[in-house]
Parts: structure tokens; C-alpha cells; sequence
């Protein structure tokens, strides 16, 4: 699974509707990250890797804070 | 309309639109039942859900108005949009320029702003000529002009602003142009691609949503000072306000229900966007014609068939023997709901001679029929008789 944290809620709704868009498997929940709360969006798609998520979310222009 | 037994109808929608479309009704009582948690707070399936269904909303009228999501703030009304706009844009001794015809939403946080930051503010005549009103602009602008305010229509006249013409001299001269949308969202073709930079807008008028909504959509290009600072449920660490839209300008809890309705009331508008203009304006020509041969009516903007291109559906008349206020409380006699005054907009009144008593504002929407129109008129002939 690779664990995405975004800053706002609204990012990460677009994030997802995006990678869903490219048919990857995810979902948004509430997380903490280095600035605090936030929010996190799980790619749980077995065939997900970083690279294609981070060169997807950086498309749309959002931060792509992975771990 | 049935209310309390009596017909009435109701024909201040420049101030409030009223009704609103059943689905949107639906919808905030589905919201305040369903969506009660705080959206983005908490990760419980309540609070999750109810952030997605604000996302929901937030993307129809980003949608609607040509922006992304992010740049589509929820505010409680348009004053408070023009107020993080107008304020957000303000420094040391900066020039704000607006029109002669502004409602003091955009005024007052421009007087505030300018006596605040040892500034000043220019005004430029709007008139039915296109060329001579960007001519007026151009000539208001100073070297240290934040930016240029103005209308989308008159809020006593309907007089509407060449919205394009003076976004692209804004743009020459590298001036952010922040529309008042007050009277022209969901009315007027307005959106992001009249090249206007922030446009501010009231939910509960033309956008059919509840009261205690408004909205404050930007392309982006000119950063905004926050106004407010506060909870916004990211970036919790910092004691700074977070740097990125929405959030910026969105601290404390929102209105939630009313903004999940709000959402619906676009879609209705999205749904009607060739009608409802025209429908209005048909009725305004309607009222005018038939006004207009009634001895004892002062009208100050005909609108006709010829002209009406120049206005939003808004017309404002006076009865010859009684003030503002006392005409508009005799058509509440007969369950005819008008606003008399000056409608909160000053300069109007005095651009066109009625600072002294204001006039009465006829301002029909989507769901008034001609029917009531000639009843309204019906009435006016034996008030004036």
C-alpha cells in the first residue's frame, strides 16, 4: 500500500478522483503528518508504485508527500 | 405563493431569492440530518462523509464558474467574499478603484481598507456606453492601483458593467479585477473566462442556495492576505495560517448544510442557464410597459426590448405621492412583497436622484409568472387611482 499525505481535504478529493480516474484502487482518510493533521490518501492497488502515483499527482499539481 | 392564508407575491429576489427550488430544500434537510458532523475534522465516517459532501458542492460551483476547486472559497454572502477580496489585496498606501454605481459591500471594506492603509480610493463612471465606461476606468487607475472593483450589474438599476472590456484593461495595466456578482451569478454569463480575477458572489440570490452562503472563486493570479485566521482542520502544527486555498480562507467551521444545498442550487441554474435571464428580462419589459402609462409612477430604468441587454432584470420605480418605504409597505397591503430604500447602495441613489427616499426595487425570479406581474400592476393602477 503507499500511503499519500496531502494538506487539505479538497487536494486530496482531487487526488483521488484522479489516480481513481487511472484506475487505482484508494481512498481518503483523516492523517497526521509533518505539519500536523491532514489528510492521507492510501493507494491499496497491488499494482501501484510510487513513481506512477507521484508523476500522477504531480499532473494535477498536488503535493505529493510520500514516506 | 401561498403564505398564512394569503397570496402574495414575492418580488424581492435582488436581495433574497425566495422560494428557493424544492431539490435544494431537499437537499439542506438531507444535509442538516445526514451531514452533521464538522467536514475535515475528524476521521470518523461522519465527519469524512460530510467533507465529501462539501467537496461535492465546492466542485460543482468551481465547475459553474470556470475555476478549480481549490480557488472556489465558501463564504457566508458576498460581502464577506468582497471583504477578504478588497482587504486581502491592501498595503501601505495602495489606490482602489470602483464604480459610482457599487453597493456598500464593496464601499465600505474599500473606505475601511484605504483610511486602514493610508490609501485612497478612485471613482469612475459606469454608464450604458461600453467605451466611455472603460474610458473611465482607465483613467481612475494610479501607479499603485490594488484593484479595480466593480458591479457585474446595479443592484437599483440593473445597469449591467462591460465585465470583458474592463477585465482586459485590467489586464493591460496588470490591475486585479474583482467583480461584484451580487446581482449577476446565476443571472449573467459570469465566470472566470470574462477574465475577471476574483468574482464574488451571494449564494442566496441568483445561485438559488440558502441564506448564510456565499462564495469567493479566484483564478489564482493575485495572492490574498487572510482576513481571518483560525481552525481550518490541516496543518494543525503550525501557528501560521496555511498557505494554500481553500483552507486559507475558510477558518472556523462553515455552514455546512447551506453549502451542500448550495451545490444543488447551481446545478438548478446550470440546468436553466439559457431561460432564466431571458425570462426575467421578459417580465421587467412586461412591468416597464405597462408601468410606464400610469399616471403617478416615476420608472427609472425602462427596460425594453431594444435596451435590455444593457440590464440584469432589475427595476426600480417611486409612486409620485408616497415615500419609498410607504409605497413598498402599501404593496405589502395587497401581498405584494417589494424593498424600498436605498437598498444599501448610496451612490446609486445619488447618481440618479433619489438619495433622499430611495426607490422601490421590482426584482422577479425564475419561478414569477406573467400572471403576477399584471396583478402587480393591476394593484399599482388603484394605489394610484
Amino acid at each position: 500500500m503507499i500511503t499519500v499525505y496531502i494538506k487539505s481535504f479538497t487536494a486530496a478529493q482531487k487526488a483521488l478522483r484522479h489516480l481513481q480516474k487511472h484506475g487505482l484502487r484508494c481512498a481518503v482518510e483523516r492523517g497526521f503528518g509533518k505539519a500536523g493533521c491532514g489528510f492521507v490518501l492510501k493507494v491499496t492497488d497491488k499494482n501501484a508504485n510510487k513513481a506512477e502515483v507521484c508523476a500522477l499527482l504531480g499532473s494535477i499539481g498536488a503535493d505529493c508527500d510520500i514516506p | 405563493m401561498v403564505q398564512s392564508e394569503q397570496t402574495v407575491i414575492y418580488l424581492d429576489n435582488a436581495a433574497t431569492t425566495f422560494p428557493k427550488p424544492r431539490e435544494v430544500y431537499r437537499k439542506w434537510s438531507d444535509a442538516m440530518n445526514v451531514c452533521g458532523a464538522n467536514p475535515g475534522r475528524s476521521g470518523h465516517e461522519f465527519s469524512m462523509k460530510t467533507a465529501e459532501e462539501v467537496f461535492k458542492s465546492r466542485e460543482i460551483c468551481a465547475d459553474y464558474f470556470g475555476a478549480n476547486a481549490e480557488n472556489t472559497v465558501f463564504t457566508l454572502n458576498c460581502t464577506h467574499a468582497l471583504n477578504f477580496a478588497i482587504k486581502g489585496l491592501a498595503k501601505d498606501g495602495c489606490n482602489f478603484v470602483t464604480s459610482d454605481m457599487e453597493h456598500n459591500a464593496v464601499i465600505r471594506p474599500v473606505f475601511a481598507a484605504s483610511e486602514k492603509y493610508g490609501g485612497s480610493c478612485t471613482l469612475f463612471e459606469l454608464s450604458a456606453d461600453t467605451e466611455q465606461t472603460v474610458k473611465n476606468a482607465e483613467r481612475a487607475l494610479k501607479a499603485d492601483t490594488a484593484a479595480l472593483i466593480c458591479t457585474a450589474a446595479s443592484n437599483v438599476t440593473g445597469l449591467r458593467a462591460p465585465i470583458e472590456e474592463l477585465a482586459e484593461m485590467c489586464r493591460k495595466h496588470g490591475v486585479c479585477f474583482i467583480l461584484d456578482a451580487a446581482q449577476g451569478a446565476g443571472v449573467l454569463p459570469i465566470s472566470l473566462e470574462t477574465g475577471a480575477n476574483i468574482i464574488c458572489a451571494a449564494g442566496h440570490k441568483g445561485l438559488y442556495g440558502p441564506m448564510g452562503t456565499g462564495l469567493m472563486i479566484s483564478d489564482g493570479e493575485f495572492p490574498l492576505e487572510t482576513i481571518i485566521e483560525g481552525g481550518t482542520g490541516s496543518v494543525s502544527e503550525s501557528i501560521l495560517q496555511p498557505d494554500f486555498p481553500p483552507d486559507r480562507f475558510e477558518s472556523g467551521t462553515i455552514n455546512t448544510a447551506g453549502v451542500v444545498a448550495l451545490g444543488e442550487g447551481v446545478n438548478f441554474v446550470k440546468r436553466r442557464e439559457d431561460t432564466i435571464l431571458s425570462h426575467e428580462l421578459m417580465l421587467c419589459e412586461r412591468f416597464c410597459r405597462a408601468v410606464s402609462r400610469i399616471d403617478g409612477i416615476i420608472l427609472y430604468n425602462k427596460i425594453t426590448r431594444q435596451n435590455s441587454d444593457k440590464f440584469a432584470p432589475v427595476v426600480s420605480f417611486n409612486f409620485e405621492r408616497y415615500s419609498s418605504e410607504e409605497g413598498a409597505r402599501r404593496l405589502s397591503d395587497f401581498g405584494i412583497y417589494m424593498r424600498g430604500g436605498l437598498h444599501c447602495a448610496p451612490l446609486a441613489h445619488k447618481k440618479i436622484g433619489t438619495i433622499n427616499g430611495g426607490t422601490i426595487r421590482f426584482s422577479p425570479s425564475v419561478f414569477t409568472t406573467a400572471r403576477e406581474v399584471d396583478y402587480v400592476v393591476t394593484v399599482l393602477r388603484r394605489i394610484c387611482a
